[in-house]
């Protein structure tokens, strides 16, 4: 994935996922996988609707920190143990007042627990802590912990194809992700992660109460299918 | 252990005199000059005959003074250089360090950069200007020698065995790119091996880092800091300890990492946390209290410092920086390097950094518009 999105001029810093690579093989153990990098900077193309009226984005910066399971092809687990960190942040500038902008979002992966408001164990999110770190006005933003969106897990190779498909337009991004490498990757990922969720998630109708699979619970990763009936 | 390097320049003894000194100052450097012979045949003569010396030192432009045959010779340092190269690859003499030392002028106007290859170090003499530079230069010309020795001695049968005694660090934390990389280089003249070492390890920040970075990315401001150099020593055995190591002090990023989780903890990341964040852990945890967390660059939003601005020399998060031009083949163990948008927006020694990437050109125009525009308004 570095060397694509390198090759197609995307991005020209691909250090923080050589970063990656280097320390999951350090951190790893038999069973789980781990990596963490900061500051992977993807570009993001001018959009309508952009609020406020002028504003010039022009950084996605991904900064990710994970663990999860190495794929057991009896057994269909819960791809990620931990997710420390998936942060999305926006960069850019306010052209009407002469300010920074800043946003960001970022992928969460809680217990469902003892929650106030609906809580799906993945959930995306807009705000993060960091946002109190940059935005000194808080006028500039307005940010609610709600709501929480329901998404299937994410690893750095999802996260770089959800900001790429996210934020450029299709002319841009096409070059890089209609290559077939580039889909072998994706589609590497999907199966990996994509797969047990969304056949999980789908044995609520097609197989209820079956057990083939592990450290899952439907009502924690889908609440909304909580109906009580 | 004292090294001997013959010198030859066209000017006389008494001119130079000053810069053998300074450089002999510190001892284990013994330099021992003379001007070019000034016939072709008869340097190449000498050269070749010569068997006492682990290193050379070359003037550039050996043609302005008289040589000792009385005539002006009619070669420079760079053509003896080649020629070095080329004796050395027909195995007629040992392959030793060459060192190129000549004036700026003489540098901008007569060196052919297809020549630099031969050289394992160009030194401008009018950058000797202190006893630092001179330290320098001697622990260069010293580590040089050393290391040429170290790798003719090194045997090349077990690579892997090979590469952890020339770098004196396990394989199995290093980069597995650069690994693959260094082991094609084994094989190769000495001076090759050389070459790709400094240039692509020692002078490029990423796998080692120097200095002001290793400063930059624990947070902390060098010349506020009295206990620095107390913090420098815990960090010794994070330190490159290879083929080198006296002309160029450099951490393994990989095991400052490894420290920082031994010493501080696994919760808190390093790079993740703020400069002043990471000065206070390292004051509580190391009972370090004269340690001073380095500052924001104007414009700068961010102080997860992890690079340096090459404008201002400061520490810097990419995140609040524009690439800098010419890195599109750098290899993927060497970290990229950025100019901040203050030193990019006002041209701050873009001597050093001469222009941002061109995919940075737009951003930067905006940036300008940006700040202009707010300087209007306050």
């Amino acid at each position: 994935m570095a060397e694509l999105l390198n090759g197609c001029g995307l991005c020209q810093d691909v250090g923080p996922l050589y970063d990656a690579q280097g320390r999951c093989m350090s951190h790893s153990t038999a069973n789980e996988w781990q990596y963490h990098f900061e500051g992977l900077k993807l570009p993001i193309d001018t959009m309508s609707h952009t609020k406020p009226v002028g504003a010039v984005p022009f950084d996605v910066v991904l900064s990710v920190e994970l663990t999860g399971r190495y794929a057991n092809p009896t057994d269909q687990a819960n791809p990620l143990i931990e997710v420390k960190k998936f942060n999305i942040e926006i960069f850019g500038l306010l052209d009407i007042e002469p300010i920074e902008g800043y946003a960001s979002w970022h992928l969460d992966k809680d217990s469902a627990g003892d929650q106030k408001f609906i809580h799906p164990e993945y959930h995306l999110t807009f705000g993060g802590h960091r946002i109190w770190d940059k935005v000194q006005n808080y006028g500039q933003v307005i940010v609610l912990p709600s709501p929480r969106i329901a998404h299937p897990p994410m690893d750095a190779i999802l996260g770089i194809d959800f900001i790429l498909k996210n934020f450029l337009t299709k002319d841009r991004h096409e070059t890089l992700t209609q290559r077939s490498e580039y889909k072998q990757i994706i589609q590497h990922s999907i199966h990996r992660l994509w797969k047990p969720y969304y056949s999980f998630i789908g044995n609520f109708w097609t197989a209820p109460g079956s057990q083939s699979f592990s450290n899952f619970s439907i009502f924690s990763i889908m609440p909304s299918l909580d109906t009580g009936i | 252990m004292e090294y001997k390097y013959f010198y030859i320049d066209d000017w006389d003894k008494e001119d130079i005199a000053g810069t053998i000194r300074g450089i002999e100052t510190g001892g284990g450097i013994k330099i021992e000059h003379s001007k070019p012979v000034g016939d072709w045949e008869s340097e190449y003569d000498r050269i070749a005959s010569q068997s006492n010396f682990h290193g050379i030192i070359l003037d550039l432009r050996l043609q302005e003074r008289v040589s000792l045959d009385g005539n002006h010779a009619k070669y420079s340092g760079s053509i003896i250089a080649h020629a070095i190269r080329e004796m050395a690859k027909e195995k007629k003499i040992n392959e030793f360090p060459l060192v190129l030392l000549s004036g700026n002028y003489n540098m901008q106007q007569f060196f052919d950069k297809t020549g630099e290859d031969a050289f394992d170090l160009r030194v401008l003499k009018e950058d000797l200007t202190d006893n630092a530079a001179f330290e320098a230069l001697r622990l260069r010309l010293f580590a040089l020698a050393k290391g040429y020795d170290q790798i003719n001695q090194v045997s090349k049968g077990d690579t892997n065995k090979a590469i952890e005694q020339l770098l004196s660090f396990g394989c199995d934390g290093l980069e597995e790119r650069f690994r693959q990389k260094i082991e094609t280089f084994l094989n190769k003249p000495t001076h090759d091996f050389a070459s790709f070492i400094i240039r692509n390890l020692l002078e490029k920040e990423g796998l080692l880092i120097s200095e002001p970075l290793l400063a930059a990315r624990l947070g902390v401001e060098i010349n506020d800091s009295k206990e620095w150099q107390v913090l420098k020593e815990l960090l010794d055995g994070t330190s490159y300890k290879g083929v080198f190591m006296e002309g160029w002090p450099r951490w393994w990023m990989y095991s400052i990492e490894k420290w920082w989780e031994e010493t501080i903890g696994e919760d808190v990341r390093l790079q993740p946390i703020s400069a002043s964040k990471r000065v206070d852990i390292l004051k509580e945890k190391l009972g370090l209290k004269g340690l001073v967390a380095a500052n924001k660059i104007e414009k700068a939003r961010s102080d997860q410092f992890w690079t340096i601005c090459q404008g201002l020399k400061r520490p810097l998060d990419p995140i609040d920086g524009l690439l800098i031009v010419g890195q599109e083949n750098a290899f993927p163990w060497q970290s990229k390097q950025y100019v901040s948008y203050e030193a990019a927006i006002n041209r701050i020694s873009v001597e050093n950094w001469k222009d941002v990437a061109a995919n940075e050109k737009d951003k930067l125009d905006q940036l300008k518009t940006f700040y202009s525009r707010e300087r209007i308004r306050r």
